[in-house]
């Protein structure tokens, strides 16, 4: 696809309609891309009941993805709260194939019960690497499910994390509830806010900067986002951080 | 569009009438005409629908070049998926489109004409003619003078002056010159009517009784700094969500996009239609979360979201009266005639350049705000 991490296409099944979804892998690997899809609202309702051999159409990659150069020889940070683990694995999957460019890797990653985590074999993977480290999270365990991370929201993960904060880069995707609270703690560890980049979510209808539905003051989040620096969202009076 | 040194040319009304039907008969013309109250662009089968002397009409011309709905791809799916895009666009011609709403289709060029381009705004743009016409007695609630909307962007073809038993005629493109040639039995203008189109023109900017004494770009600083005032509150709480202001707004170009299938569930249509950011749904995503919620801040992010990010350089939406019409600091009628200067808080405006006329009790009764804003 020759997309850049964090980037996402415009998806289409003809009769149903077309939504935004984020490419869930990175373009270091070549020959495919991924897509992790929940199923909210039609399109993806419709997108669940596909099988192998359908016919969807594809527009994209849209928007600007995540600042690759300012991210080099930086440790990351991945804040991945439920599904925004998906556009956040492009750039978890591009730093460990390229892993010579980066610093020191840390992924939180929280979801509301062990049941809900994706990707659980690239998960181990991750684990097992001695240059990353992997810190989990859920809002609650059932009794009969083995669960070693901790119980609690993703914040609670944050006094575990030993970090160099000069040195380091948060990248945060997840539910707009998550933003304001995992903000606070990466200032907290003393990650500057032009160091701390989040993806939004927005209905994004034409990708282009025309229709007007993902504009969020002056800016467009499919032209100049979906990621933004918190320095630059914090300059905008109409989002969710 | 082939630009040509501007030509300017004399008709009499008698001829300019034939001409008109001449055009009529050849082409698919769209033009002002009277409709009970106010005026309205249609389709012209005859020159006598035809009215150049009009104030406003009630919906835009850009409404041609973004129709609703507009057919944006069509697609089979049987025996095999199959999709055609493309807009099916007829060679049209605007008759009558008044200077604020060319210099609002001067922004819309901007949007769709830009970096990223729109090729069913580009292809029906191009395949529209443009004849315009001097605004010279402005709706008395305008204030185009003051925005300096009154007079047009040389983005047209063909331009007319009223200038009482004739038409003054400006031609500004190879195509507005070959509709003049066919269709046109003209003269060249003598130098006393191009003076005279000057005299006109300076009277009718005399005859603006209201304007906002802010520049366009002073606008985009005052939304900027208003982000928190209690006036958007205010504003809320009168505010239906409507979105008739967006739909009337030659400006404004949000819209949506839906998929619709034909009965035999072979075939089907992705089309776009106008939507307004003044909808409560306008910014809610599948999960059900939306950016927007309360509508005073809907009406304040309509209000700067369109401002700050295109209109810098173009000019300004009409319908941001509505802001400025809740502070005390900009509305000021002018009777530049006498040099005196009249306060119009008790003389709210209306919302928009397309509207209907308020009706003047209904004005005099309007509650009038004038809470001052902070910092200005």
């Amino acid at each position: 696809m020759n997309h850049r991490p964090g980037q996402f296409v415009e998806v289409s099944l003809f009769g149903i309609g077309e939504a935004p979804i984020s490419i869930a892998s990175s373009p270091s690997r070549d020959g495919s891309f991924e897509l992790g899809v929940r199923m909210v609202g039609n399109v993806t309702r419709a997108l669940h009941q596909l099988q192998p051999g359908d016919t969807v159409g594809v527009r994209g990659p849209f928007g600007n993805g995540f600042p690759l150069s300012e991210l080099l020889r930086r440790d990351l940070l991945f804040v991945a709260g439920g599904i925004g683990l998906c556009p956040l694995r492009s750039m978890i999957q591009y730093a460990v194939d390229k892993r010579e460019q980066f610093g020191k890797i840390f992924l939180l990653y929280g979801c509301r019960e062990p049941a809900e985590q994706l990707f659980p074999g690239e998960l181990d993977e991750w684990r097992q690497r001695p240059d990353t480290r992997v810190l989990e999270s859920v809002d609650r365990c059932p009794l009969d499910v083995a669960w070693e991370g901790r119980v609690g929201v993703i914040t609670t993960l944050f006094p575990q994390l030993e970090i160099d904060p000069n040195r380091t880069t948060a990248l945060v995707v997840g539910p707009p509830v998550m933003y304001r609270y995992v903000i606070a703690e990466c200032l907290k560890k003393g990650i500057d806010k032009n160091n701390i980049f989040l993806s939004l979510e927005r209905r994004m209808k034409c990708g282009m900067g025309f229709c007007g539905h993902c504009q969020i003051n002056n800016v467009y989040v499919c032209l100049d986002g979906p990621v933004f620096s918190y320095a630059q969202l914090s300059k905008l009076e109409e989002t969710e951080v | 569009m082939e630009k040509i040194d501007t030509p300017i040319f004399i008709a009499s009304k008698t001829e300019f009438r034939t001409s008109v039907e001449n055009i009529i008969q050849e082409n698919e013309v769209h033009g002002v005409k009277r409709k009970t109250p106010g005026f309205t662009f249609d389709r012209l089968f005859a020159a006598e629908e035809l009215c150049l002397d009009y104030d406003i009409t009630v919906l835009p011309p850009s409404k041609y070049l973004l129709p609703t709905p507009e057919s944006l791809l069509k697609f089979s799916s049987a025996p095999k998926l199959r999709v055609r895009s493309g807009a099916e666009v007829k060679p049209s011609i605007i008759l009558g489109i008044h200077p604020y709403d060319l210099h609002a289709l001067k922004l819309l060029d901007a949007v769709f004409i830009g970096d990223l381009v729109d090729v069913n705004y580009r292809a029906r743009r191009s395949a529209t003619a443009i004849i315009g016409v001097d605004c010279l007695n402005p709706w008395p609630y305008s204030f185009a003078a003051s925005m300096g909307t009154a007079l047009p962007p040389a983005i047209f073809d063909i331009w007319l002056t009223d200038l009482g038993d004739e038409y003054l005629i400006e031609v500004d493109s190879g195509r507005g010159d070959g509709l003049v040639k066919r269709y046109l039995k003209t003269r060249s203008a003598s130098e006393i009517q191009i003076k005279q189109r000057a005299k006109l023109r300076e009277d009718s900017l005399s005859r603006y009784q209201l304007s906002l004494n802010v520049s366009p770009r002073e606008i985009t600083e005052l939304l900027d700094k208003t982000w928190n005032s209690p006036l958007w509150e205010e504003l809320g709480q009168k505010c239906f969500s409507c979105g008739s202001c967006t739909m009337v707004c030659p400006t404004c170009v949000c819209f949506d996009v839906r998929d619709k299938m034909e009965l035999n569930r072979k075939e089907g249509e992705r089309y776009r239609h106008w939507d307004s950011c003044m909808f409560e749904g306008f910014a809610k995503v599948a999960s059900g979360e939306t950016a927007c919620t309360e509508r005073a801040s809907i009406c304040s992010s309509a209000g700067e979201n369109w401002v700050v990010s295109v209109v810098d350089d173009v000019c300004m939406p009409a319908w941001l009266i509505l802001p400025a019409q809740y502070t005390s600091i900009t509305v000021w009628p002018r009777r530049l005639n006498s040099g005196r200067q009249y306060r119009t808080s008790k003389l709210p405006l209306s919302a928009h350049a397309g509207g209907t006329y308020p009706s003047r009790t209904s004005l005099s009764k309007r509650k009038t705000v004038t809470t001052p804003i902070k910092g200005w």
